[in-house]
């Protein structure tokens, strides 16, 4: 039975000594705590910390993440390319990753060639190769082109004839990153009934996207990545949930907060981070406020809000913040933003002095 | 399929796994048999006589060179054309595989960044690519062999003994400098001007003979010995024992010494793409 193990895994990328810039350097020690590190062998940046992870069969995972927060490294750590720099790694099971479409696509040759040679690079003999070729040339649905040298494919071509090869060969864990954006309706049609089909026989999937649908739709998991950690995971929906409401949404805006906190600024700049993390992993517990006139004086005196700080859990007492704003007198809202009509009145909510909770109609009238 | 279940673990130690990714990458000789000729065929797509190109440039390369260079030394052409041609292939077998080895990869720099292979495959790809070319090239070594006439008996194939040598010091070699060329990239310049400059100071062009015996240059110059295993058994030549004994030495010595090296750096080969 197939299962991916890792656990406390580090990945670091080493960085040539000249090329670190000494200011971004400090300014991001300061701010972030360590992920730039030095040591005696020269500088390098944590692209992946302490990721402990199981996965066993019928796991379909949805990485997600913005840009840089260690999805795409963390499937090239289950594929198995790179070695953590710390930790432990166990994976059983024949892993097929479809990480780039192109992998070992020879474009002067033809398609029927070129499904030879990726059957090659995923472990396949000749024979198992020529037994599937009729399989695969129907499900590409390409027909005649399979002749024709693969340089006068379009891109959603190239994907059929990746996806049909990566599938065919039948893995028990199926890598993928990003790779139905370019397929037409109809293909991803087809892509996901050969999914289903193929997860219910085998086993684990890996998935990185930015499209909530499309992890929505193929996942029954979720990972939640930022800065090279996990900052959450769980079902598809609780993943989403967290992402939401502090990476995309209208309450936390990015500008604002950095304009309320110049002091910040440098540590932006740091690939795989962004400000609302920066919130809940430090600025919460900093005291410093998310704007939108909102204080963090305010919860002194709640409970929820000051266990959560005392549990170290940003992401909850975040979550505090977000159901009492709409009762804070003090409190501006953003633009776009809309009061959540199931919102309860926080009867336990205990006020400071000076930020007094308006009551629910209030709250109702004022942002309808 | 009742294939094994590939595994991944990384508890196992460094030198195992390097054992075990030679033989993994040798087993799977179809693919980088595949490659290796891709490799040739992709250098000549759409040209009419394709790979052929290999052996006919280097034909006109001989016959410009060795008649040239006959009338220069004043020697008979019909004794410097086979010396010069079977040298001159020899040397690109040789220069070839150092200069593709320091690529080796850094080339496949897609490849290993995407899925897990045996990291020697990419050097079996190159020695591959490397035999593919010899064997082109050799049709104008037979050729010339055979238009001049030279005779051919059992220790002819002793020749094949010393190709064998070549390649498989082209093994340990490629993949050690492989990763040290990824890691410190002002080294593969450095190759190629000294693989420039051993090609002067190796008798290929010139005559082994118009040095004194056992001269520093010689002696001291392993691609002579590697040159001379295969060029004096064509020729009809005896092959001196040392050149044996030094071939043996650095075969053994290279792969006692590089496993350990590779086994060290290997795991963090992807880091330095």
């Amino acid at each position: 039975m197939a299962y991916i193990d890792l656990k406390d895994v580090c990945i670091d990328f080493p960085i040539p000594k000249s090329k670190l810039n000494v200011s971004l350097k400090r300014s991001a020690r300061h701010t972030i705590g360590g992920k730039f590190k030095s040591s005696v062998g020269g500088s390098y940046v944590r692209a992946l910390d302490t990721i402990t992870l199981h996965l066993t069969k019928g796991d379909r995972v949805g990485l997600v993440g913005h840009n840089g927060a260690g999805k795409t490294t963390l499937l090239r750590v289950l594929a198995g390319v790179y070695p953590p720099s710390n930790g432990k790694i166990r994976c059983k099971g024949r892993i097929a990753s479809l990480l780039d479409i192109s992998l070992g696509f020879d474009l002067e040759a033809s398609g029927y060639e070129n499904i030879f040679l990726r059957g090659l690079y995923l472990g396949l003999s000749k024979k198992q190769i020529a037994e599937c070729i009729d399989k695969i040339s129907n499900f590409t649905n390409l027909g005649d082109y399979l002749s024709m040298p693969i340089r006068t494919y379009s891109s959603g071509m190239l994907m059929r004839l990746a996806f049909a090869i990566t599938t065919e060969v039948e893995p028990d864990i199926i890598l993928m990153d990003e790779w139905i954006s370019v397929g037409d309706a109809r293909f991803m049609e087809q892509a996901k009934e050969r999914l289903e089909s193929f997860i219910s026989t085998s086993s684990i999937m890996g998935l990185a996207s930015h499209s909530e649908d499309l992890i929505r739709s193929t996942c029954n998991k979720a990972i939640l990545l930022g800065q090279g950690e996990i900052l959450a995971q769980g079902s598809v929906e609780e993943v989403y949930h967290h992402y939401n409401f502090f990476g995309s949404s209208a309450f936390f805006d990015i500008d604002e907060y950095i304009s309320i906190h110049p002091d910040l600024e440098a540590s932006m700049s740091v690939p795989g981070m962004a400000p609302w993390m920066h919130f809940i992993r430090y600025g919460i517990f900093e005291g410093r406020s998310p704007g939108f006139g909102i204080s963090l004086e305010a919860f002194d005196n709640d409970p929820v809000f000051t266990s959560a700080l005392q549990s170290r859990n940003g992401l909850a007492a975040a979550e505090r913040i977000e159901n009492i704003a709409p009762f804070l007198v003090s409190f501006v809202p953003p633009k776009g933003w809309r009061q959540n009509k199931e919102l309860r009145y926080p009867d336990e909510f205990i006020e400071t002095e000076g930020h007094p909770l308006i009551s629910i109609e209030d709250s109702l009238a004022k942002y309808s | 399929m009742e294939k094994q279940i590939p595994q991944i673990d990384n508890s196992r130690s460094n030198f195992l796994e390097t054992l075990v990714d030679l033989r993994q990458g040798l087993m799977m000789y179809h693919l980088w048999g595949r490659l290796g000729w891709n490799d040739i065929l992709q250098r000549y797509r759409r040209s009419l006589l394709g790979p052929l190109w290999l052996t006919i440039s280097m034909a006109v390369l001989i016959g410009a060179l060795g008649l040239l260079y006959a009338k220069l030394f004043k020697v008979d052409v019909a004794e410097y054309i086979p010396f010069l041609a079977i040298g001159f292939v020899l040397w690109q077998l040789i220069s070839g595989i150092l200069l593709d080895g320091c690529n080796v990869f850094v080339h496949s720099e897609g490849i290993i960044k995407q899925i897990k292979l045996p990291l020697s495959l990419h050097v079996y790809r190159v020695l591959w690519r490397n035999l593919l070319t010899l064997l082109h090239n050799s049709v104008v070594v037979i050729f010339v062999m055979v238009y001049f006439n030279i005779g051919v008996n059992l220790d002819t194939l002793l020749a094949l003994l010393g190709t064998f040598f070549i390649i498989i010091n082209g093994g340990w070699f490629s993949f050690l400098i492989g990763i040290l060329c990824a890691r410190y990239r002002d080294l593969n310049p450095t190759i190629a001007s000294l693989v420039t400059l051993s090609f002067f100071l190796t008798p290929i062009i010139w005559n082994p003979s118009l040095i004194p015996d056992r001269a520093f240059i010689l002696l001291y110059n392993p691609f002579f010995h590697f040159v001379e295993s295969i060029r004096a058994p064509l020729l009809g030549n005896p092959v001196a024992v040392e050149t044996w004994w030094v071939l043996t030495a650095i075969t053994i010595l290279g792969w006692v010494l590089v496993v350990p090296t590779v086994s060290k750096m290997g795991r963090k080969l992807v880091y330095w793409l």
